[in-house]
């Protein structure tokens, strides 16, 4: 109980709360640049937590996150640019109502019901995870290597059009978490030669070449050829454009709808918040009393994709915090900024680090108060940022990436990494191969190697003994399976 | 992404037959693989000493699978022709190779002027309006305001936060 204590005290502490402040601040406004995202958000702001202390570093990624989540929505609303695919759910109601004259009332309904989502998500990541992680502490290496392979697979199968492709991007990144030295033998892997190296590729380097590089590198492609799609508001008394208290209490059903869907999607690896906002639409749609004006503009719509997506971040780290596993590229992101913290996520983080997960926790609330405040204060602002014109945002933060990378990694051996990986990233996107496999795979890499070394260590002696490990012995015999219904439902979906 | 130019599904006889990219991927990664196992892994990955399982065993093994993963992706597409997605066209590649260069040009130069200087900032303070003005110039069609805002006011701001706010040196 001191601990907790300790922790909350933390978190309340002047720097703690002004990192997570300003992590809000970066989320909102690189979310509201179209184009840019929450996991880019995050990616660039990783470099800048190399000096903070833990809490406040971590604390400050998780208001970049959170902040992200709430800032994908001003570009979906306001200019029908959705930064993220499951922001495109929130322009199908958001934008219409911003086009009838009340794009404060949407942008508001977004703010609150995602804060409401990623808070009860939240309020289920604390009361869950630690009695998960007692459970999880039962799991040896065998039964690890085992859940680590079946998630992986998962994810490989949902992510992207082709399986093949999936593997492909999971087991590449899984490859190049094998660069450096080797943590058995010390003997080196695929360093060339370069001392640089031995610590294993920078994560900060490649997140931010595989991610918002290309990204920034095709936003200029599309040059001229870009048309803003603003918002020709119909002209509309001040007071309409407001959500007022009894419209905000009438949206009750889909906000906790949608936060019900969202935590548990996002409880499971791989499922993603595209897949959630959608859910809790097609929910919405089929349980509204007038179904007829979901896609006109009606804020039930905004509050289902907002709520369901925001609750995904919040319960995606429950398979972190618990086993380890990074649910998505946030998660996986966030897993590399706690190993630079010298933090290692899964079960014992609750006895080793309990007072940072306390404090983190504390700080996740926090993060929900602040994107309320901010954002409420903010709109008017962040509402401008939406039309800073592409050819001033792009070349800026292409600068940002490079000085970011320069001054976390203190040379340009990371930074010429950086553009190796942004030419992997831009080939990736355009062929279609899954980053968030390969990032995720380069995260889990070592995690997976380490835990197959264990388990054939164990099992070498007696193979026989695989059989008191009936766990991991279904799990590896179901991934096939659960692998090919994954890849045949979709097949069925989109010939449907 | 499908259906927004490019290389597109090959459907009549007027249309000549077109690569599938998938097809070229699927073999680009399988030949990858293979280099992985018999050329870079034995190269770079030393074996001798090990008491336990080799330091090998992990990158072979994933490299296997890219192999597989890249055969089962060829034989897939082996009777398509075209590409159903958008892929990736010589319009594509061009404007990667242009990007690169740029950021590599800029790095050069900071690389340089900074070793030259021997102090912090110059070389920043010489490449970056540089770099910005490249960068802009990808993006073309932007008037001249910008190049002026992008090449001094966002270098000025940068060099601001980054030295007197947070004390980090810069090339």
């Amino acid at each position: 109980m001191d601990f907790i204590i300790t922790a909350l005290l933390d978190a309340l502490s002047l720097t703690t709360f002004l990192s997570v402040a300003l992590g809000v601040l970066i989320g909102i406004v690189i979310g509201a640049i179209p184009g840019l995202n929450a996991p880019m958000a995050i990616a660039v702001a990783i470099p800048l937590t190399f000096t903070m202390a833990p809490l406040a570093a971590i604390g400050m990624l998780v208001g970049v996150m959170k902040g992200g989540g709430f800032g994908g929505a001003i570009g979906a609303i306001l200019l029908n640019t959705p930064g993220e695919p499951h922001s495109a759910a929130t322009t199908l109601d958001g934008h219409p109502l911003a086009k009838s004259g009340k794009p404060r009332k949407a942008l508001q309904t977004a703010l609150y019901s995602s804060v409401v989502g990623d808070s009860c998500s939240d309020l289920v990541l604390i009361l869950l995870a630690p009695t998960l992680a007692i459970f999880a502490l039962q799991a040896g290496p065998v039964e690890l290597a085992a859940i680590l392979i079946i998630s992986l697979t998962l994810i490989a199968s949902l992510s992207g059009k082709s399986l093949a492709k999936g593997i492909f991007a999971a087991a590449f990144g899984a490859l190049l978490a094998t660069v450096g030295v080797d943590p058995e033998t010390a003997s080196p892997r695929f360093t060339f030669g370069f001392v640089e190296l031995f610590d294993g590729l920078p994560l900060a380097a490649v997140a931010i070449g595989v991610l918002a590089v290309p990204e920034i590198i095709m936003r200029l492609q599309e040059g001229r050829h870009y048309r803003r799609r603003d918002v020709e508001a119909v002209a509309t008394e001040a007071r309409q454009d407001r959500l007022t208290l009894s419209e905000f209490l009438a949206l009750k059903m889909p906000i906790f709808r949608g936060a019900g869907i969202g935590t548990a999607i996002g409880a499971l690896p791989g499922l993603g918040t595209t897949l959630a906002a959608f859910l809790s639409y097609a929910a919405t749609k089929r349980f509204s009393k007038q179904p007829e004006k979901l896609g006109t503009g009606a804020t039930e719509g905004i509050a289902a994709t907002e709520s369901a997506n925001s609750a995904v971040s919040g319960a995606n780290l429950i398979p972190l915090l618990t086993l380890g596993i990074p649910g998505n590229l946030t998660a996986a992101l966030l897993v590399g900024a706690f190993l630079i913290h010298g933090v290692t996520p899964g079960p014992l983080i609750f006895q080793r680090d309990a007072q940072l997960i306390y404090g983190l926790f504390a700080a996740m609330i926090m993060a929900n108060v602040m994107v309320l405040v901010i954002g409420s204060f903010g709109l008017r602002v962040f509402a401008l940022i939406v039309k800073v014109p592409p050819y001033v945002v792009y070349p800026i933060v292409l600068l940002l990436c490079v000085v970011g990378i320069y001054v976390s990694q203190g040379g340009f051996f990371a930074v010429w990494l950086m553009l190796g990986f942004a030419v992997l990233g831009y080939l990736m996107v355009r062929l279609e191969i899954s980053v968030v496999c390969f990032i995720i795979g380069l995260v889990l890499g070592p995690m997976i190697e380490l835990s197959i070394r264990q388990s054939v260590v164990l099992l070498s002696r007696n193979p026989a003994a695989i059989f008191d490990h009936v766990f991991a012995l279904v799990l590896v015999v179901a991934t096939p399976f659960v692998a090919w219904i994954l890849v045949r439902d979709r097949a069925r979906l989109s010939d449907g | 992404m499908a259906g927004k130019g490019g290389t597109k599904r090959t459907t009549g006889p007027t249309r000549p037959v077109e690569l599938n990219q998938d097809l070229v991927l699927g073999l680009v990664i399988t030949g990858f693989g293979l280099l992985l196992i018999f050329w870079i892994i034995p190269a770079q990955v030393n074996d001798g000493g090990s008491f336990g399982l080799p330091p090998s065993l992990a990158p072979k093994s994933l490299a296997w699978l890219m192999v597989a993963m890249g055969a089962v992706l060829t034989v897939q597409n082996l009777k398509i022709h075209g590409d159903p997605g958008r892929g990736l066209t010589r319009v594509d590649v061009a404007y990667l190779a242009a990007s690169v260069l740029s950021v590599a040009f800029m790095l050069v130069l900071m690389q340089w002027v900074g070793d030259w200087a021997g102090r912090p900032y110059v070389g920043f303070l010489v490449a970056a309006p540089a770099g910005l003005v490249l960068f802009t110039l990808l993006h073309t069609g932007a008037p001249l305001w910008v190049y002026l805002f992008n090449a001094v006011a966002a270098p000025l701001a940068i060099y601001i936060g980054f030295w007197w706010g947070l004390r980090l040196p810069l090339p």
